[in-house]
């Protein structure tokens, strides 16, 4: 089959999707790399999106409207077989694994390898069963940063060869600087991240209230944008337990221009997070001005690059050091903010997308060679 | 009494807490047979694959989990964190582990060794920082009072909860822990010819990479050479450590002689010529006082609890440089009169230290919890954040010449309490997501002049400047009705840094009680009272930059009024907070502030 002027149609697994914010910063990113799937050069993709009803309501809008939406709830994988060329897995695992089509699966990060005490002891079994099936069947990984790249080489003894690194980029660019300019930044604490252990939400707390004690007069207040799920209720008891339950803010994941709304009320993104296969907020963060506090963690150093003022954040002295720090010398937030935006490259988004896109042609063509 | 002790750690290899479970509850036991015990092999999270190596009971201890099987035990404390009911009927329950489940019918006690998962998480895994902030976060939920090995160990803990304790007036006590072992009998001398001791795990805490390194340059330049011993249970450093001792190329020679059972490291003590301790940190440090016990001179870093131990018997010696800590190992062997002193300060310093005195003052601490004097007060931690006194201003309020006192107030309340200032001065908060602009009301926001006197009651002057949430005006004052209360105003120019007074009555069902309110300006939130009477509240409101500095929407959240209907006190239905008689907004610059 002559593909050169043909879309390629590609089925992409969005199955394993929460309704809302559980999955975090990937949603956003899935939605914006869709979306220039339909347009990407040399060869536009004719999308075979699987998932559930909600998955169809968030991601119709955004995706080119040839794409095709299978909501049901079970499809055979034969049947996506005959529907697609290639299969791609954003939640890196997938029930289609067996389907024989060339494959590419995102990998987001190994935590379950790198910090089990993080996860409860089930969940790493079925992670780890589950990494086993796609090194066995996925051709090609997807890591979004060579920290998650070394990680899976580490862990799983996938070859490089099989690794394509594919990031998140700045996108909105000048529109979201022009829109975050001029604005008078009533200043918080912005962490948007879902409430997973590894995301270090009770030191941040305990780094609060020390932060508050050093800080009676006019502190900032702190913004935890999240899943409202079991652990965010245990967090809002212990911000009670702490006696800074009044200024602290529990809020529901937003996205699109309620998420940025936040970013540009913030006065710094505190991001203490031990864990990161990349860490979406901080790129948007950095997109929109607003300055950083994290540690030196996993892929975090990778993405922000002295953009941001590194701290130890298990340390709850040490955080609020930080942010006492970031919230008093407005010079400091300043270079924080100029060194951000000089790490946002305008135009870097289409080169990433035409590596993921190299992607899925090479998985075409390893299944081809291995058919002949 | 009948006290509940946390043995869960005592059950096979005992580091630092177990070893402080095991001996508090053997010493309880020997010191104050009178009451009666239950001792927990597991305890909570802490459940352990066999019960054996806790240390020996007898009749008067009941074990209800001695011979329980992991996952029994773990069912139990399933229903034991679902009913808070403590098997054997404790009055007190004293808490080993970092565990600090919520009980009922009895006070629980809780150890807190150290904070060094927060001071230094450098110094231990992720899954052992994890599992001690949630014993310590529990702990503020759920203990009614804390126990520190020393006084370091408390002012840490205040220090990296941002000073939780005091505010919280959680009952607490300090105690040293005291030596295991006997003292050497009397006339018992030292020999002199004896190793260099170390003892502590093989992990980066205990700095012991230092310590090899101090011990060359001593090896170098010593004239004796004595060997370095080096004992303790392996840790996370083990491999890099043991490659370095096993391979010694050096002058001098290292031993490293892995645990060692209680009664082995006696001997340890007593045959060691000094203790090298360059720990960087410490709850405790129980190795200092145990070979000081012994007659074995101590070199340490002056660092966390050790000065607390070492007193002035133990030599305190940089712990960075190498070059420092050697010259003070090759200090000590310089002159045996030195030596001999140095000794005997050393058990005259561990002397201070006894069991007897660590449980009698443990007993005192459990008697206070239990009695119903004693019982703690402190709200719940569902009810809010604990009302503190912020720091008072640095410059005091002169009195509101513009109130009335006299009419507006009671007499005894008449005098303003300058302490009650300012409380909680806090602004910025909560409330919103983006700061919304004051709404546009539907009737025109009349112009407030600052300085001006808003009185509430029925003569008064504050109705047009009223929005949502107030009842009728009476003789003296208005009651707020409903959960919130608003006043809006506009300003002839842009307003400057603001103090706002208002004096107004709670509601409550008697005088005990009071009404928590916070006011947002524009939405910020500027001040948060506990209001209990009826004297002036104040707070200090900056020129904020959000919104338009000319209109100001201030409103009152009132999260516990209530109606008196639904207290049995009358028919009133409407939903009463405070009865406010007078406000008034003044330049903060007029009233002193800078």
């Amino acid at each position: 089959m002559d593909r050169e002027n043909q879309f390629v149609r590609l089925a992409v697994d969005l199955t394993p999707l929460s309704v809302g914010g559980p999955n975090g910063g990937i949603k956003p990113y899935l939605a914006d790399t869709l979306a220039a799937l339909g347009h990407a050069a040399p060869k536009p993709y004719e999308l075979v999106i699987l998932g559930s009803p909600s998955v169809r309501e968030e991601f119709a809008p955004v995706v080119s409207p040839s794409s095709r939406f299978y909501t049901s709830d079970y499809v055979e994988p034969a049947e996506i077989a005959s529907l697609a060329d290639c299969l791609y897995c954003p939640l890196g695992h997938s029930r289609l694994l067996g389907s024989g089509l060339p494959t590419v699966s995102l990998i987001v990060d190994t935590l379950h390898r790198d910090h089990p005490e993080f996860l409860p002891a089930e969940q790493v079994t079925a992670r780890e069963n589950r990494f086993n099936e796609m090194v066995q069947h996925v051709d090609l990984f997807q890591c979004i940063s060579t920290f998650a790249a070394n990680r899976l080489v580490h862990h799983f003894d996938v070859s490089p060869d099989r690794i394509v690194l594919s990031s998140p980029v700045f996108q909105h660019g000048e529109a979201a600087r022009a829109d975050s300019a001029g604005r008078v930044r009533a200043p918080s604490f912005f962490y948007p991240a879902n409430f997973g252990p590894h995301k270090n939400h009770e030191t941040l707390l305990v780094a609060y209230r020390i932060y508050r004690e050093a800080n009676p007069v006019r502190p900032w207040p702190l913004v935890l944008m999240g899943n409202d799920d079991e652990r965010c209720n245990y967090l809002r008891k212990v911000a009670d337990l702490l006696g800074i339950g009044g200024g602290v803010e529990f809020v529901e994941n937003a996205s699109g221009d309620d998420l940025k709304e936040y970013y540009r009320s913030a006065g710094c993104l505190v991001f203490p997070s031990i864990y990161e296969g990349f860490g979406i907020p901080l790129l948007n963060a950095m997109e929109m001005g607003v300055p950083i506090v994290a540690g030196r963690r996993a892929a975090i150093p990778e993405v922000v690059g002295n953009a941001a003022h590194y701290t130890d954040v298990r340390n709850p002295q040490a955080l609020a050091s930080a942010m006492s720090r970031l919230a008093s010398d407005a010079p400091l937030r300043e270079r924080l903010v100029q060194k951000g935006r000089e790490r946002c490259a305008d135009g870097a988004f289409k080169q990433e997308i035409y590596r993921l896109s190299d992607a899925f042609s090479r998985a075409i063509a390893m299944k081809e060679r291995r058919l002949a | 009494m009948r006290i509940g002790f946390d043995i869960a750690q005592t059950c096979g290899p005992k580091a630092g807490c177990g070893w402080v479970a095991d001996c508090l509850a053997r010493e309880f036991l020997r010191v104050s047979p009178q009451h009666q015990y239950i001792w927990y092999h597991h305890f909570d999270s802490w459940i352990n694959p066999n019960t054996d190596g806790g240390p020996v009971f007898d009749a008067r201890v009941a074990t209800p989990f001695h011979g329980v099987s992991a996952d029994d035990a773990r069912a139990q404390w399933q229903t034991i964190r679902r009913t808070g009911q403590m098997p054997g009927r404790p009055d007190v329950v004293h808490a080993h582990s970092f565990n600090a489940p919520k009980i009922k019918g009895a006070r629980l006690v809780f150890t807190a060794y150290d904070v060094s998962f927060w001071a230094h998480p450098e110094f231990t895994t992720d899954l052992n920082r994890l599992t001690c902030q949630r014993g310590v976060l529990d702990a503020l939920a759920h203990a009614d009072g804390f126990y520190f090995i020393s006084e370091h160990a408390r002012s840490e803990f205040d220090r990296m909860t941002g000073g939780w304790l005091q505010e919280s007036r959680r009952p607490t006590l300090v105690h040293y822990l005291a030596p295991r072992h006997a003292a050497p009998s009397e006339g018992w001398r030292k020999g002199l010819d004896g190793p260099w001791l170390s003892v502590g795990s093989l992990e980066p805490r205990k700095n012991l990479d230092f310590l090899l390194d101090a011990y060359r340059i001593y090896a170098e330049k010593s004239r004796i050479v004595r060997p370095l011993r080096m004992v303790g249970g392996s840790g996370w450093m083990r491999e890099s450590l043991l490659g370095r001792i096993s391979r010694w190329p050096h002058r001098g020679s290292v031993f490293y002689a892995g645990y060692v059972p209680d009664s082995d490291l006696l001997d340890e003590y007593r045959a060691a010529f000094g203790l090298t301790f360059p720990s960087h940190y410490e709850g405790f440090g129980l190795p200092v006082l145990e070979a000081m016990q012994q007659h074995t001179p101590v070199i340490c870093g002056r660092v966390a609890s050790l000065p607390e131990v070492g007193g002035d018997a133990a030599i305190y010696a940089d712990i960075v440089d190498p070059e420092k800590f050697a010259a003070a190992m090759l200090a000590l062997e310089e002159d045996e009169a030195t030596y001999r002193r140095r000794s005997a300060a050393s058990v005259a310093q561990s002397s201070k230290f006894t069991w007897e005195g660590l449980v009698g003052a443990l007993e005192a601490f459990y008697a206070r919890l239990v009695s119903p004097e004693g019982s703690p007060q402190f709200p719940p931690p569902e009810s809010g954040p604990p009302v503190k006194l912020a720091p008072t201003l640095p410059l005091p309020v002169p009195p509101l010449t513009t109130f009335s006192t006299s009419a507006m107030l009671p007499a005894k309340d008449s005098v303003l309490d300058i302490d009650r200032l300012m409380e909680r001065i806090r602004s910025d908060v909560a409330l919103r997501r983006t700061p919304p602009p004051p709404k546009v009301s539907p009737k025109p926001v009349p112009r407030y002049t600052l300085g001006t006197l808003l009185r509430f009651g029925l003569d008064g002057n504050a109705a047009p400047f009223l929005g949502s949430g107030w009842s009728h005006p009476e003789p003296e004052f208005r009651w707020t009705d409903g959960s919130m209360a608003e006043i809006l105003l506009t300003f002839d120019r842009p307003m400057p840094d603001l103090v706002l007074s208002f004096s107004a009555i709670p509601m409550r069902v008697n005088e005990t009680e009071s009404q928590p309110v916070s006011l947002a300006w524009n939405g910020s939130l500027v001040g948060e009272w506990t209001v209990s009477d009826s004297k002036t509240q104040h707070t200090l409101i900056f020129a904020t930059s959000s919104g338009d500095p000319s209109v100001a929407r201030l409103t009152f959240r009132l999260p516990q009024a209530f109606s008196p209907l639904s207290q049995n006190m009358g028919t009133d239905t409407r939903k009463l907070g405070l009865a406010f008689r007078e406000m008034v907004l003044r330049p903060a610059h007029e009233l002193g502030f800078e």
